[in-house]
């Protein structure tokens, strides 16, 4: 007969075990998408794409587009964001500004800047959102569109706004978020270039706090001081350029950002718009795109591009970031939920077999798995011995997943995009990812396990957000 | 017990480190470079402008240059590039030319064979800015080479097109990857005889170049195809049918409308929405019920053009008037709403503007 110590003893070398293999699959994982982004990040390197877009603006074939801005309580940023949409260069779009029934000055401050007055219009109701109470038109600049409307989120809003839509393309932006001129005809590029097979496009969103940024226009890329900052900022580099390349790669792209993408209204229509009280619902979306696409078997393709074209505000308050990365985990458990039965399912193809696999198991586990590598490496100092060795085994695993991962996005970054134009900058960057394993990721582990702790209590908590706005 | 392991672990996160802090160190070396490169090529330019100028209006520099250096050379290709979109002169133009034959071509043929993909991109940008002609038998040769992308291979046809190089119409018919805005891009620069020799075997195109040709009638409004396209209207579906209808519509082919009113009841919202645009073309009164009629279509785009036939009608204010107060159709209604107050929207704007 057995000692009871030496089953617990098997099973704790089992679990050490199990998240040393699982912490070895994710780096390979990683490392194979890693490779992939390098090579088609290093093909465009210095190319002068300025050119290459010119000729678009002057073509007779380009698509308008309805740029839809969902704004609740965004008195701080609104203003620039709309100034910094009405510099982009496209030659037709419309802006569609939606107060989700704000409860600061959003409403009156449009009105006010751009001279706004009501119109009669019959909205068609494609897709039933709230209750709409005005529709305002601005009086100096004709394409720019005011919905009032009752609150209902903010997919609500963007569905009001899709309805109210008159082009075949739009873009859902975040009023916190400031484009680059090119943004559209950057990111349009590849639904003119492929006959419209692409159905969505999406770009790189960078950080804006450290930006010099006048009336809506980036003037100066910088980086911010404040510590939290600029480990989102190497944490934004790390998804965009190693992550979403190598997904957009294999069309296993399962987010198209929700601060800013392109759609084909057309495809939204049909597959439902965005679905209400939900979180994530920019990642539920593609899912669904994803899903429409393989069942009427269509040749469609959902596209990342790799160029920076917009810039948003990230919070630099432990609170609010907190709240937000509770938020984007129990977003993320929405989505998934949502479509669990496209998991593991043939007719999904990668999709089903990769994608969702793959958020499933690193994005939404994973947090649990980590929390209980912490865990053992903690227990493991007091009983020593064979669990210490695992515990450094998962230790170095970690480091080479945390901060060396971290450190050659930052060098990638460098290597081919080359956005920030000091040079401490970049060594400043270097040394933060550095230390992303001892401080930052543990953080953030801990606030999405508390996202699942939340899920797994039903419990939806939004959290309102606190702007500063990041234009001068 | 796992002695070796934690070992391994140990060396291969060691030896990431020091890798990626030595790639650290050339990275940031190389910025100083490059920062130092851009401040000097800044200044180069500053200091060549002046005598830039001269040169393209008079094809001498006042100061004498020696373009040894790589950033001298530099310097004059952006400012060449930047001059020759604001200086159309054929003199300016023949004086790039020179000098870009004399100092660039050297180096573009071998940027044009160089193993980065980027590099023979950009020097394709530079030759169609800068106009070499004299680069094309070193373009023809790359362009069956086995690494040639197929976006080198749609930017050398552009070259192409720009010298009327009769080759184009052999590539153009043989590509099949390229997007119709592609094809457009690239056919918008051809003169009429080469254009005819692709009409010549139109219906042997593939279906992207067929939307780029019948496109290429429609922007530049070319009435020499117009039986083609006639031709082509009666006898083609889907995507042809309806870019050939558009052609139709713009030239503006109003020798029989009544043919063309049985498309008020087209499944295809494209042919209302050309038939809407056609009848406000011929602005007849005995046409105002199609119009209306067109005006409570599902289709969003079918109703503007249909508003905005009405519009450009003669008596426009008081049919939309009429519209407004008649029709039951809440769409109807709404967009001859609209269509009355754009007059004076448009109006406002301008005055605010002024």
């Amino acid at each position: 007969m057995r000692m009871p110590e030496t089953i617990w003893s098997d099973i704790a070398l089992l679990i050490g075990f199990m998240i040393t293999l699982y912490t070895i699959i994710i780096i390979a994982f990683y490392l194979f998408i890693f490779v992939t982004s390098a090579i088609q990040l290093r093909k465009e390197y210095r190319l002068k794409l300025d050119q290459s877009f010119i000729e678009h603006i002057y073509g007779d074939n380009v698509k308008p587009i309805s740029i839809l801005v969902p704004a609740y309580n965004e008195e701080a940023g609104i203003i620039q964001s709309v100034r910094s949409l009405l510099n982009i260069h496209y030659p037709l779009f419309e802006i569609i500004v939606i107060n989700d029934g704000s409860k600061d000055s959003t409403l009156e401050k449009m009105i006010k800047t751009y001279d706004m007055t009501p119109v009669d219009k019959v909205v068609r109701t494609v897709i039933p959102t709230n209750q709409i109470k005005a529709i305002y038109q601005s009086e100096v600049l004709p394409n720019l569109y005011l919905i009032d409307k009752e609150n209902g989120g903010k997919a609500d809003a963007l569905n009001a706004g899709l309805n109210f839509s008159n082009y075949p393309y739009f873009c859902s932006l975040d009023g916190d978020s400031i484009l680059e001129r090119d943004a559209f005809i950057k990111v349009m590029k590849p639904i003119l270039d492929s006959n419209n097979d692409v159905i969505a496009s999406g770009g790189s969103i960078r950080i804006a706090n450290g930006c010099k940024i006048q009336n809506g226009n980036v003037l100066q890329v910088g980086l911010s001081e404040n510590p939290l900052a600029i480990m989102q900022t190497i944490e934004y580099l790390r998804a965009f350029l190693m992550g979403r390349i190598g997904l957009s790669r294999h069309n296993l792209l399962l987010i198209v950002s929700g601060a800013f993408g392109v759609f084909s209204k057309s495809w939204v229509l049909e597959a439902g718009g965005y679905k209400r009280d939900t979180v994530g619902e920019d990642m539920e979306l593609v899912i669904r795109l994803h899903r429409l696409i393989k069942e009427k078997n269509a040749k469609k393709q959902i596209v990342y591009i790799p160029d920076p074209v917009c810039w948003t505000e990230v919070p630099e308050e432990i609170t609010y970031l907190r709240r937000q990365r509770r938020r984007w985990h129990q977003g993320l458990f929405e989505s998934l939920w949502a479509h669990k039965k496209m998991l593991a399912n043939p007719k999904y193809g990668n999709i089903g077999f990769i994608s969702l696999p793959y958020f499933w198991i690193v994005e939404f586990f994973g947090p649990i798995v980590e929390f209980t590598g912490y865990l053992y490496m903690i227990t493991s100092f007091f009983i020593g011995g064979i669990y210490l060795e695992i515990s450094l085994l998962l230790f170095l695993l970690s480091f080479l997943y945390g901060s060396i991962f971290s450190m050659g996005a930052v060098l990638l970054e460098e290597w081919s995009l080359r956005k920030y134009p000091k040079v401490s900058d970049i060594i400043n960057l270097f040394l933060y990812s550095l230390t992303e394993t001892f401080w930052y990721r543990p953080l953030t582990v801990f606030w999405r396990l508390e996202g699942i702790w939340n899920v797994m209590r039903g419990k939806h908590q939004w959290g309102e957000m606190k702007r500063k706005g990041i234009s001068e | 017990m796992f002695n070796q392991e934690i070992l391994f672990l140990s060396i291969l996160n060691l030896v990431l480190f020091v890798g990626l802090i030595s790639l650290l160190g050339y990275l940031v070396i190389r910025k100083f470079i490059e920062i130092k490169h851009q401040n000097q090529l800044a200044d180069v330019k500053n200091k060549l402008q002046p005598s830039v100028i001269n040169y393209l209006l008079e094809g001498y520099f006042g100061n004498s240059f020696t373009f040894k250096k790589r950033v001298y050379l530099q310097a004059m290709e952006e400012l060449f590039v930047n001059y020759a979109e604001v200086l159309t002169e054929e003199k300016v133009k023949m004086h790039i030319l020179d000098f870009a034959d004399h100092h660039f071509k050297h180096i573009y043929v071998k940027n044009l064979s160089s193993r980065r993909w980027s590099t023979r991109m950009n020097t394709l940008y530079y030759i169609e800015e800068l106009g070499m002609e004299s680069l094309i038998p070193t373009m023809l040769n790359r362009m069956d080479h086995r690494k040639t992308s197929q976006t080198e291979k749609v930017q050398m046809l552009r070259i192409l097109a720009t010298f009327q190089h009769p080759k184009i119409v052999e590539y153009v018919s043989e590509f099949n990857f390229m997007s119709d805005s592609d094809y457009k891009g690239i056919l918008l620069k051809l003169n009429h005889q080469l254009l005819d020799l692709l009409f010549l075997n139109y219906h042997q195109h593939n279906a992207q170049l067929k939307y780029a040709l019948l496109d290429v009638i429609y922007i530049t409004s070319n009435l020499q195809y117009i039986h083609l396209v006639e031709d082509i209207f009666k006898h083609s579906i889907g995507e042809e049918r309806i870019r050939s209808y558009k052609a139709l519509v713009k030239l503006g082919y109003a020798q029989d409308i009544n043919k063309f009113i049985p498309l008020v009841h087209s499944m295809v919202w494209e042919e209302r929405m050309l038939t809407a645009k056609l009848l406000g073309t011929v602005k007849e009164q005995q046409y105002l019920p199609a119009l209306r009629e067109l005006l409570r279509d599902p289709i969003w785009w079918v109703r503007t053009q249909a508003g905005h036939a009405i519009a450009s009608y003669p008596n426009s204010t008081e049919i939309l008037q009429d519209v407004v107060q008649t029709e039951q159709d809440q769409f109807a209604k709404d967009l001859a709403l609209e269509w009355l107050q754009k007059g004076v929207k448009n109006e406002n704007a301008r005055n605010h503007l002024e």
